[in-house]
């Protein structure tokens, strides 16, 4: 078993089992550098990850601990006539699995603590679960309004007030896109 | 107000939203379509979105009175992507249409190779405005090979608008065909003339290899004259509809047949004022400093371009490997 702690104060420690934290590229990494020590003693601290999405990735990755590794687009197989629209997207078609469904944080008010989830599956290089969250977040976006999805991906502080005003003219009219 | 594609800046508080890197995994998701109206959101997204459109190596603008709403199309032709956007030039959209070009030039405009303008615009004030050519122009990357102008009226451009191709060394196709202009005694002066369009090509004139102005009522022998003397890369020029050149436009191209790279000069100008009986003279005549140096040939032929097309194909004996073969 190995230990990881949250970067809240004190630290929130949860203990997983080596395989499922090893589906986190970044840890496992580390753990073959640290090949010789014993890490089953020694908590590893996460400064990017706070306790609320540390309880969820550990939930997702013991999850999917038995999950056979993601050789070449393994999801894509199952559903290949979604993939004929000659979409000129070089990423796979992403189906997210059921329980990951009802796993990911999806209500509205939730929606920072998916991001949150999605920033720390990026640190962590977990990419089965970065690459449904992201597809998700795409889904949701794709059709909205800009000022929509501005909004929902707290982007709005991008611009200079005069920008601003002159961009919300220029969404206003390309809405219809 | 410029806006550029700018540094990325950092998130000041991690939890607001996602990371960049994140963030650019979400678009890679999105279809192109969604992916163009997300980089006109804002400039970190511009910022994030432009490698997507890095292939884009032809635009292609579509202007026409339809599409207050623009649409957008990615073809991919080999390696490279065409995006053609159609827009439209009513003055009460005219603001967000060009903030639009000028998005889509940050994005792709490094990468691009060609820029098309196709004016399908019918309406009696129809014009394509100078905010929408500027734009185009200021946002193109000096290392543009092609610059086409198809049937636009460009009685609406300011001369520093076009004036900006004067800058652009790498051209190697020019066109401007049935492009028309306010003529005569009209303030500005008409856009369209030797001298203009000459000094458009000045940059880039050891370049080019095909230039294509057509119905062009002001261009003369004297722009021919310039062209044969100061682009030995020319292969094909087409001038139909010039009525004001004539055979002298052609002769010049005679004069410096020994320049040419290319072997053959495709020379163009179906309804221009190119006879070829003068030209025949021009090259022939005992008292021309042309038959003079070298006897020269003129002979009919037909070419084959789905019909037999009669042509005049030009040599001289001094120099019988290249030729020019004249449409008229």
């Amino acid at each position: 078993m190995i230990q990881l702690c949250s970067n809240d104060d004190p630290p929130v420690s949860f203990t997983v089992p080596r395989k499922a934290v090893e589906l986190s590229k970044t840890i496992k990494t580390m753990l073959e550098d640290l090949e010789g020590f014993d890490m089953e003693q020694t908590p590893i601290p996460l400064p990017n990850v706070d306790a609320p999405t540390l309880e969820l990735i550990v939930k997702w990755v013991e999850q999917h601990q038995d999950d056979p590794p993601p050789v070449e687009k393994p999801r894509v197989e199952d559903d290949d006539s979604d993939d004929s629209d000659a979409d000129d997207d070089q990423e796979p078609e992403v189906v997210i699995p059921e329980w990951d469904k009802k796993f990911l944080p999806t209500d509205d008010e939730q929606k920072n603590q998916l991001f949150k989830l999605l920033n720390a599956a990026n640190y962590l290089e977990i990419k089965p679960l970065l690459d449904i969250g992201c597809k998700y977040v795409a889904d949701k976006i794709s059709g909205q309004t800009v000022e929509w999805v501005r909004d929902y991906l707290n982007m709005e502080n991008d611009y200079t007030p005069e920008e601003e005003a002159k961009l919300k003219e220029e969404i206003a009219w390309a809405e219809g896109l | 107000m410029a806006m550029d594609v700018g540094e990325e800046r950092p998130l000041s508080d991690a939890t607001a939203g996602l990371s960049s890197e994140v963030l650019a995994m979400v678009f890679a998701h999105l279809p192109t379509k969604s992916r163009v109206l997300a980089a006109l959101t804002c400039r970190r997204w511009l910022h994030l979105l432009a490698p997507s459109f890095s292939t884009v190596s032809d635009l292609r603008i579509v202007l026409e009175e339809s599409s207050c709403t623009p649409s957008f199309q990615v073809d991919q032709i080999g390696e490279k992507l065409q995006l053609c956007v159609s827009v439209c030039q009513c003055a009460e959209h005219l603001a967000s249409q060009v903030s639009l070009l000028r998005a889509l030039m940050i994005v792709v405009g490094p990468s691009l190779e060609g820029i098309v303008v196709d004016d399908c615009l019918v309406g009696p004030n129809a014009f394509v405005a100078d905010a929408s050519v500027h734009t185009i122009l200021l946002h193109c990357p000096p290392t543009l090979v092609r610059f086409e102008l198809h049937n636009v009226d460009v009685s609406q451009l300011h001369p520093w608008t076009l004036a900006q191709l004067a800058s652009m060394d790498n051209l190697r196709e020019l066109v401007v065909e049935q492009c028309a202009q306010r003529m005569a005694d009209t303030h500005p002066p008409p856009l369209l003339t030797d001298i203009f369009l000459g000094k458009l090509m000045s940059a880039s004139s050891h370049q080019l290899s095909q230039v294509r102005i057509t119905d062009c009522p002001l261009v003369s022998d004297r722009l021919l004259n310039r062209l044969a003397r100061h682009c030995p890369n020319l292969w094909l020029v087409d001038v139909s509809g010039c009525k004001q050149v004539t055979a002298i436009g052609v002769v010049s191209f005679c004069e410096t047949i020994e320049e040419r790279q290319a072997d053959t000069l495709v020379f163009q100008a179906n309804g221009a004022g190119v006879v070829g009986d003068h030209l025949a003279r021009h090259l022939q005549s005992p008292y021309s400093r042309m038959s003079q140096e070298s006897r020269w040939f003129v002979v009919s032929i037909d070419v084959e371009i789905g019909y037999p097309k009669k042509a005049a194909r030009l040599h001289k004996q001094a120099c019988p490997s290249k030729a020019i073969i004249v449409f008229a």
